[in-house]
């Protein structure tokens, strides 16, 4: 596995603040990887150091194989917490202008464009001035921005505010597409659900420090316990068994239980289907949303 | 294909492609030549009503050649001086006619002494507005000659032999250029010192401008943070100065390129435009200075652009940057106040001194270069510093820049602004 991003050591204090303490991160290619954490737990701060906007009082940043940020402007995407874009273009120029400053050919920035504004559906919009749009039309403009030319990386920060739900899939199949294609794809968000469906790994900072990273599977795994819920139909009795089962809850046509230690799903399975029908079998993750307030709460911060 | 090419042909394209630009360029020169021609059309229609006016003459012999000397008429016809002898018998005709004029029955009065002949007594001319030099002027020379030729007259002189005296010389000035030639010039090179220092006067309000708000858009519009990520910032710094003198240049340009084409080709303008036409034939500029005009506008350009982007990065919102825009445009002010001492002493010391200074130097050397060639050393030497402060304010602008861009919020003051050139 390799790493398109690493930071290591790197800190940040603000006058008074010390808005991110000495933070190490990991990323690897070809992965979603989210940032998550409360407002002000220096998230954008973050960011903004890895895009050289700001610079790190201490620490290397490594994206892309390169310490650089002139080697590798024009392999990565950026889309500010900030969002703003020339006013006065027209959507199809400014999509040409920004892929052409990322040193794609004229004819195929164009091509590029094209493409997008149809996956879009702004193909109506092409020629109109960016000021004639809506909000949430600018925000497409702004996404495709950062993309149109292909980067290997892209850094979103909070890419889903300002959507609608029905782009807000949009955007989350996009960059699943994207992921497939090979791009590596780092974004901020609070929000919980999107990272549990998107994410392949995560980090989670509060008040300038990470309190938990790795890939997703591993960090639920390791914060909390899965539930297993059974709906089924006759006389059960399987989940009584306590070298099964630590703890349940049944009505008689579902139950929910929590595994004892070292007892695969897999296993309870077994014993069920000995004895009832069963019409769902499912492991519950722990949710994110979960883990999440319980850290944070558990650092002292609120969430 | 670099990307500061890239910012510059897209920073140019969105401007010259704004109708701002094209009716700028259009209107401009018309303007101008409206304002040339407007004094000399106006000095002929003259916006003054006739009035009438009321002459209490005590010589009793000037009013009928005062009468005659003021025989003005406007387009109408109508004399622009209707005067009038006073009504004899008045106890006080200054008290009464002053009266008239404040009721507004007469325009003003004329009292001429009796003794005015002789220079013993004053003349007076009294009316609501004196204010108009123009006209004090010509009523003065009119009385001084009438009263000198009248004089001439009681006199025992002869007028053929008066006249003969009285002729004026016709002072003619003519200009002795480097290579030892001489040139008619009555006032050409006045006309063209000031068109060369009034031209990069008005662009650097005009342009100077258009560089601080494209500098503040990048924050206003809150693009700077992409664009930074994007390219460099003097990349972006770069292309956007770059791409506003392209268009700063294009309207000169265009402008020479007319001025040019109306003087081989325009023969036969109507009226009061053949005679201004003339004028400008007379002073056309040689290609020294014009190449020296261009030279001097590009390095000026980008001398100042570098304050204006400073100014740009420094502030957050139109409002500020207005204030702050004044204090930036001081030294192209000074240096046009300035060009009028240039003109009258090319080659002083003060002068000297001052021209050789970049922040003057566009307006003060080209009006120098345009009056007087001075010596090709001072030339060099002027060019030389204006590039190395050019050189200067890019640096220290792209510094400010960097910082400025992607702060928000309240205006540094000078430890910070320290700060951030060290910074950046």
């Amino acid at each position: 596995m390799t790493e398109a991003l690493r930071i290591e050591g790197v800190s940040k204090r603000y006058a008074e603040v010390q808005a991110v303490h000495p933070l190490d991160l990991s990323v690897p290619s070809a992965s979603i990887y989210g940032l998550l954490g409360p407002n002000g737990a220096g998230k954008t701060t973050t960011i903004r150091m890895v895009m050289d906007i700001i610079k790190p009082d201490t620490g290397t940043i490594t994206l892309l194989g390169s310490q650089d940020p002139d080697q590798r402007r024009d392999r990565i995407g950026y889309l500010p917490e900030e969002r703003g874009i020339y006013r006065k273009m027209k959507v199809r120029d400014l999509l040409v202008y920004f892929a052409r400053l990322r040193r794609v050919a004229t004819a195929e920035a164009r091509a590029h464009a094209d493409r997008w504004i149809d996956r879009f559906d702004l193909a109506s919009w092409a020629d109109q001035k960016i000021e004639s749009l809506s909000k949430g039309m600018a925000q497409k403009v702004q996404f495709i921005a950062t993309v149109i030319h292909r980067p290997e990386a892209v850094i979103l920060d909070e890419p889903f505010s300002g959507f609608d739900p029905v782009n807000v899939d949009l955007v989350k199949d996009i960059l699943l597409e994207l992921r497939q294609e090979g791009m590596t794809i780092i974004l901020s968000t609070h929000q919980m659900e999107t990272v549990e469906r998107l994410c392949d790994s995560i980090c989670l900072i509060n008040k300038g420090q990470k309190v938990l990273d790795g890939p997703l599977e591993r960090v639920k795994a390791e914060r909390g316990t899965k539930a297993i819920q059974v709906e089924y139909q006759g006389t059960a009795t399987f989940f009584r068994d306590r070298s099964l089962v630590e703890s349940f809850d049944d009505t008689g046509r579902f139950v929910e239980m929590w595994p004892a230690a070292g007892v695969a799903p897999q296993q309870i399975l077994e014993a069920a289907v000995r004895e009832v029908k069963i019409s769902r079998f499912q492991l519950m993750e722990p949710s994110l949303h979960r883990i999440f307030v319980d850290t944070v709460r558990q650092q002292g911060g609120e969430a | 294909m670099s990307k500061l090419w890239i910012v510059l042909c897209q920073e140019y394209l969105n401007r010259v492609r704004t109708r701002g630009f094209v009716i700028g360029t259009l209107l401009f020169p018309l303007l101008m030549i409206l304002l040339m021609v407007l004094p000399a059309v106006l000095m002929n229609v003259d916006v003054e009503k006739p009035a009438r006016y009321v002459v209490v003459d005590s010589t009793g012999v000037l009013f009928a050649p005062l009468a005659a000397a003021l025989a003005d008429t406007n387009e109408a016809g109508a004399r622009l001086f209707q005067l009038e002898p006073a009504a004899s018998g008045m106890s006080d005709p200054v008290q009464e006619l002053t009266a008239d004029v404040a009721a507004d029955r007469i325009g003003g009065f004329f009292v001429l002494g009796r003794d005015l002949l002789e220079g013993n007594s004053q003349a007076a001319f009294y009316a609501k507005n004196v204010a108009d030099e123009e006209r004090n002027m010509r009523l003065r020379r009119t009385l001084d000659q009438l009263v000198r030729e009248t004089r001439i007259e009681q006199s025992d002189l002869a007028p053929d032999q008066v006249r003969e005296i009285m002729r004026p010389t016709g002072l003619h000035t003519f200009r002795v250029k480097g290579e030892g030639e001489t040139t008619a010039d009555e006032g050409h090179t006045f006309f063209l010192a000031y068109v060369f220092g009034f031209l990069f006067y008005f662009s650097m309000f005009a342009f100077g401008a258009m560089t601080l708000r494209t500098t503040l858009e990048e924050k206003t519009q809150r693009s700077a943070e992409l664009m930074v990520s994007t390219v460099r910032p003097f990349q972006l710094m770069g292309g956007k100065v770059l791409g506003v003198a392209g268009v700063a240049l294009t309207q000169m340009a265009i402008w020479f390129l007319a001025g040019a084409l109306i003087l081989t080709q325009g023969s036969g303008l109507p009226g009061g435009l053949s005679t201004v036409m003339a004028q400008i034939q007379q002073a056309a500029p040689s290609p020294f200075m014009i190449v020296s005009f261009f030279v001097f506008f590009i390095l000026g350009f980008l001398l100042y652009s570098g304050i204006y982007v400073a100014v740009g990065a420094m502030v957050a919102t139109e409002t500020e940057a207005q204030q702050l825009q004044l204090p930036a445009t001081m030294p192209i002010l000074i240096s046009f106040m300035m060009m009028f001492l240039a003109i009258r002493d090319p080659n002083g010391t003060v002068t000297t001194v001052l021209s050789l200074i970049p922040l003057f130097a566009p307006i003060l050397m080209m009006v120098r270069i345009t009056v007087l060639t001075p010596p090709a050393w001072q030339i060099l030497l002027c060019v030389a510093l204006l590039i190395a402060s050019v050189a200067g304010s890019m640096w220290l602008s792209a510094r400010i820049f960097r910082v400025g861009l992607l702060m928000y919020g309240k205006r540094p003051d000078l430890p910070e602004l320290l700060k951030w050139v060290r910074y950046g």
